[in-house]
């Protein structure tokens, strides 16, 4: 850009110096027509004479006339000069002209200079580069003129080779030295990324203008070497060349690229000193470099100020909020800009993106697809990567692929992100398959691909493939990456192999707080949560810091284990970092205490949140219900709508087994009823399960079944079960023995069915038919779950099995037992008297 | 005045003779869990205890026996759901 400018300002130099010969001349011949017209024309004829004689002799100077005074052909090297307008021409003139063969004269220097100045202009450096091909082919003789077009395609096309050529013609023609062709060397060098080259011209230079210094810095900030730019500023200025605004552009990207809040404070100071403050382009890197520096209050002070904004201006405000993570405050941005007139360009619609992927907002970012499908930007690459990015953001993969599918070529960054779109969405078999194409297609995954692909063999539990992936990790010599081995513990974990995940834990080389969690978290899942609270405490002494998601997981650890007293100490912890407003760690807490049986706890925490949501509400109705408070939950059901929540199909699982478990059918199946009808929430198997859970205990067993065949699914083992448990209740063996069939179908490796069966019989008094079921079930290898009871004493939790002989203190609890055995038995006399 | 207690074995289904069942039952593992709490907590203390199956209908009904002779509540979280056993009584009414 400053090389444009300057080649305009040396062009028009030259042409004035043109325009001020052509005057003189005409002047001489006005001055001396009156007198000897006559002679004036026999020399006009002469010269013509002399021209068609031999037009090789003569430049061709029409092309590229900007002036009428400039003449139309000039000798090479004598004096001569003619017009085609002229009065004294001979009239034979025009008829020759026109006869002799095109390019029989040579055009001059200046219409090549000019013709090659406009198409680097234009941006058309190929031909440019051509063109200057053909004059070295002609054997003209170069100039300044030619050289700074010539180095300006060069550097557009970062033609490094092309430049070392001009460069070799440069040195043949002397015209190194000279301040124009030299800057203009420093930058094509500068521009292809070759300091050394463009250091070694810079020190040769004998003068140095601003031009050059600016070429120099803004090279080293392209190179990423923001310190040598700000160096060079300092001795630039040191050396008493004042900086121009193209400098201060400079200084200012090297300031952003440093992050040096501080010393691009003091530039600013500078530049207003200078009067360059309103100059757009320097605005524009003003807000620019406040927004990367993070100083987003900075930045908003100079765009106000700015006398004219340009879509610049706006795209650096708008991409620094984005980077700033305030994608919601970007969006309005973009909207306001719109309302001012400004029309979005690229860079706008793909900052834009950006800001909808932060803030999940698909709405906006379809719009966007639409404008750039009415602007006719759909082979932008950089957009298209937007758009996929934002989908996959927002979650709607489908869109995503239909982008991902039109684009030209592929490369890692656009399948990761394709990989941890599905992954996102749950679609894990969908990543994996992704993976493998990518593969296919010749890219090869790197460290992140190989996270998305864990993470989604973690989703869909696919424990081969995700060991596939851990053997090509270590191949690759990954695995001491912390974030592998966090995908890598999450992966084992949510496949439910803990002993795998403790192995990763123990060969990482560092830990994070991540790693913890999913640790943690981890164990909770695979129902080892005594484990989970061992390592949170493991962790506290390690001094490494848990965050409001270990805390969860904690929580959720002393759910499982009812570890309330521990659960108590965790929330202490939650309130002193001031987590207990997050929404997300407040359901948690609820949850625990719901789960630990203090439902006035939870309630308790429940009211205190600031604001609750679906979720949160599904976790206290879900503490009522399983606490068997149908009628509370009702209560609180009612509330909630009352508070403007949607209620979503968890609420009314919760409803349904509350209404359950207190018997309460009416109730129930109003609920159920209200559910289509009034919330527009279609019934899923799971709530069938309930209602057949609700009629069956209730006795109505003909109903319940009558529900399963209506019910527009295939039924579930946990269908047939809800229904064989009611059997069992109401002692139905006849329907058992049908129901109990479909589970031992469906289930054939577990023992619910089978056991379930067996009771039923034994109730009814059938102990022959109860003991073939039993032989059945052990005949073919199905293992009854053993039976495990967890209790919490002083803050310790205690596990047992059946007939449990382990434990250190068995002697005391059997004579405990023993005792109360014996007071039972009294109670039972004293009953019968 | 509440009913006295049954060992209930009708749902005890392994092959062996009654007094060997009482024995089992004696044993099972929610019953050792709160004998032990029983006898490491101060009197009046509440137990909490998990289990992850369903709670038997024999233990269902010797915890309500306990909860009244020692004066304790005792919660008990099964599968499916929370009891609170309290002075002879259990929330869920017999109902699970």
């Amino acid at each position: 850009m400053v090389i444009a400018v300057r080649l305009r300002r040396i062009i028009l130099d030259s042409r004035r110096v043109g325009y001020l010969m052509a005057c003189s001349r005409r002047a001489i011949a006005t001055s001396w027509g009156g007198m000897v017209g006559v002679t004036a024309s026999r020399q006009r004829e002469k010269l013509w004479r002399e021209f068609f004689s031999d037009p090789s002799q003569w430049w061709d100077c029409r092309p590229e006339k900007v002036n009428v005074r400039y003449p139309d052909f000039k000798h090479k090297k004598a004096q001569g000069a003619l017009w085609l307008g002229d009065a004294l021409n001979p009239s034979w003139v025009g008829e020759k002209l026109a006869a002799l063969p095109l390019g029989t004269v040579d055009l001059d220097m200046f219409s090549w200079n000019r013709r090659l100045a406009r198409y680097v202009k234009a941006g058309d450096y190929e031909t440019a580069i051509e063109l200057f091909h053909e004059m070295q082919q002609k054997g003209m003789t170069l100039d300044r003129f030619t050289f700074v077009p010539v180095l300006n395609a060069c550097a557009g096309l970062q033609a490094l080779e092309e430049g070392r050529q001009a460069h070799k013609q440069i040195i043949q023609c002397g015209c190194e030295a000279d301040v124009f062709v030299g800057s203009c060397l420093v930058d094509m060098y500068a521009k292809c990324g070759t300091m050394e080259d463009a250091q070694s011209v810079f020190n040769k230079l004998l003068h140095r203008d601003v031009v050059t210094w600016t070429a120099m810095i803004l090279g080293h900030v392209k190179c990423g070497e923001g310190r040598k730019a700000l160096e060079l500023f300092r001795k630039m200025q040191a050396g008493g060349v004042r900086p121009d605004s193209f400098t201060f552009v400079g200084v200012l990207n090297a300031c952003a690229s440093l992050v040096a809040l501080e010393e691009g404070r003091s530039v600013h100071e500078q530049i207003v000193r200078s009067g360059f403050e309103s100059v757009t382009f320097v605005g524009n890197s003003l807000v620019d470099m406040y927004t990367k520096c993070g100083s987003i209050e900075d930045a908003w002070r100079v765009f106000n100020k700015m006398s004219s904004r340009n879509v610049v201006s706006w795209n650096a405000l708008l991409l620094g909020h984005v980077k700033c993570g305030q994608g919601q405050k970007a969006l309005e941005l973009f909207q306001q800009m719109q309302e001012e007139g400004l029309t979005p360009d690229p860079v706008t619609l793909g900052g834009v993106l950006n800001a909808c992927a932060s803030v999940v907002a698909l709405k906006e970012g379809r719009d966007v697809h639409e404008q750039i499908i009415q602007r006719g930007w759909e082979s932008d690459v950089f957009l298209m990567k937007s758009l996929v990015h934002m989908y996959a953001k927002c979650g709607s993969m489908q869109d995503a692929f239909k982008v991902f599918k039109k684009m030209p070529s592929l490369d890692v960054v656009l399948w990761n992100t394709m990989i941890f779109g599905h992954v996102k969405c749950g679609q894990g078999q969908k990543a994996l398959e992704l993976f493998q194409e990518m593969q296919k297609q010749g890219v090869q995954p790197d460290l992140r691909s190989f996270v998305g692909l864990l993470n989604a063999c973690a989703n869909v539990v696919a424990l081969e493939e995700g060991r596939h992936a851990h053997r090509q990790i270590i191949e690759r010599g990954w695995d001491s990456d912390i974030i592998v081995g966090n995908s890598l513990i999450d992966m084992y974990t949510k496949c439910g192999i803990l002993e795998d995940a403790c192995k990763v834990f123990k060969n990482m080389a560092s830990r994070d707080v991540i790693t913890w969690n999913a640790m943690i978290s981890g164990h909770v899942k695979c129902g080892e949560g005594q484990k989970a609270l061992e390592l949170f405490h493991q962790m506290e002494q390690e001094g490494v810091q848990p965050n409001s998601i270990t805390l969860v997981g904690v929580l959720n650890a002393c759910a499982s284990v009812l570890a309330i007293e521990e659960g108590r100490s965790a929330h202490e912890q939650i309130i002193e970092n001031g987590w207990d407003s997050n929404v997300f760690v407040g359901t948690s807490l609820v949850d625990m205490y719901a789960k630990c049986g203090s439902m006035e706890d939870a309630c308790r925490v429940f009211n205190k949140l600031p604001s609750h949501d679906v979720v949160s509400w599904n976790a206290l109705l879900g503490g009522y219900a399983m606490h068997g408070h149908g009628k509370e939950v009702i209560k609180k059901f009612e509330q909630m709508c009352e508070e403007g929540v949607q209620p979503n199909d968890v609420t009314f699982i919760c409803l349904l087994s509350a209404c359950s478990h207190a018997g309460l059918v009416v109730e129930g199946l109003c609920c159920y009823a209200s559910m289509s009808t009034i919330h527009k929430i279609s019934a899923k198997l799971e709530h069938y399960t309930c209602v057949v859970d609700l009629l069956g205990r209730a006795g109505h067993l003909q109903e319940a079944e009558d529900v399963i065949k209506a019910m527009p699914y295939n039924p579930n083992v946990a269908v047939w079960r809800a229904l064989l448990g009611s059997c069992r209740i109401h002692g139905n063996v006849e329907m058992a023995e049908r129901v109990a069939k479909q589970v031992i179908e469906l289930e054939p490796e577990n023992a619910t069915g089978y056991v379930l069966l067996s009771n039923i019989y034994a109730a009814a008094g059938n102990q022959d038919l109860s003991k073939d079921v039993e032989q059945q079930r052990k005949e073919r290898g199905v293992k009854k779950r053993p039976c495990r009871t967890w209790i919490e004493v002083n803050n310790k939790v205690h596990t047992f099995v059946v007939s449990d002989q382990e434990h250190p203190q068995i002697t005391e609890i059997h004579a405990e037992l023993k005792r109360l055995s014996g007071l039972m038995h009294d109670a039972r006399v004293c009953a019968r008297y | 005045m509440m009913p006295g207690y049954v060992p209930d074995t009708k749902f005890m289904l392994h092959d062996m003779e009654e007094e060997e069942k009482m024995f089992h039952l004696c044993h099972h593992s929610e019953k050792l869990a709160i004998a032990f709490g029983l006898i490491n907590t101060a009197p009046g203390t509440p137990l909490h205890i998990i289990k992850n199956l369903r709670v038997c209908s024999d233990c269902h009904t010797s915890t309500k026996f306990i909860s009244k002779i020692v004066g304790r509540t005792i919660m008990v979280r099964d599968a499916n759901r929370v009891h609170h056993f309290q002075d002879g009584v259990c929330s869920c009414m017999d109902y699970w």
